[in-house]
């Protein structure tokens, strides 16, 4: 799965957007879902694989916490193409009308 | 990390048409970028364009694949950039009735060393990036 898949879910989002804000164990996360923790455990293991978030041990608990640079990275990148692409492929378009 | 967006457009001119607007050096100055082009697989050329800030922004790409009236593939790197890695732009042709589809797909793959640089806030709002990324994927 690649990260665009990865930000399609909207639990991932939400997890996200919670470990954005401070660290979170899974146990801390859970009042804020409806689902279970091992649907918890499987969106963290999905992000952790698109290095969105990182993990780290202390103590008996595992904490997880967003890793917003990989996002900003994403999101540049597809920005510039997506202008560039858009304004490039108009004007072949033109360029095909006006030659005969 | 993995990259990708896919653009997708149809033109109502024939498939040979939009094939040599694509494939033509005058006609890629025109509507794309000042280029060296030949089309020729294996063959390296430079794009250049205006950076916006009175600069010349360089691509050095090179053609990977060419297949006539259908596909298009090349290698695709700003010069100076070339630690960040190569991307990949495929162009794709399809007849369709009263014209040509063209797909573009730009896509690339970033060292998550590269990455850890870029460390600073959050970009936007989550549910706009997907939107963003869910419209530059049709």
């Amino acid at each position: 799965m690649d990260v665009y898949h990865a930000i399609a879910d909207a639990n991932r989002r939400r997890l996200l957007e919670l470990l954005h804000q401070h660290e979170h164990s899974v146990q801390q996360l859970m009042p804020h879902f409806d689902v279970t923790v091992g649907a918890v455990s499987q969106h963290l293991k999905i992000l952790l694989e698109n290095k969105l978030v990182s993990r780290r041990k202390r103590g008996r608990f595992r904490f997880y916490r967003a890793t917003p640079a990989a996002l900003k990275e994403v999101y540049e990148w597809t920005e510039q193409y997506r202008r560039f692409w858009g304004s490039r492929l108009d004007r072949l378009g033109e360029y095909l009308d006006d030659s005969e | 990390m993995k990259f990708e967006i896919v653009f997708e457009r149809t033109y109502p001119h024939a498939i040979g048409k939009v094939w040599a607007a694509l494939t033509d050096r005058v006609a890629l100055a025109t509507w794309l970028m000042d280029t060296d082009f030949v089309p020729e697989v294996g063959r390296a050329f430079r794009m250049s364009c205006d950076d916006g800030e009175g600069g010349t922004d360089v691509y050095a790409c090179r053609v990977l694949e060419l297949e006539p009236q259908s596909l298009m593939v090349w290698s695709w790197v700003l010069e100076g950039r070339q630690s960040e890695g190569e991307t990949i732009v495929e162009f794709r042709l399809e007849e369709i009735p009263h014209g040509t589809r063209l797909i573009v797909k730009h896509s690339g793959d970033r060292d998550p060393g590269i990455v850890e640089q870029f460390q600073s806030g959050w970009p936007v709002k989550l549910d706009q990036l997907a939107d963003a990324l869910q419209t530059s994927r049709r």
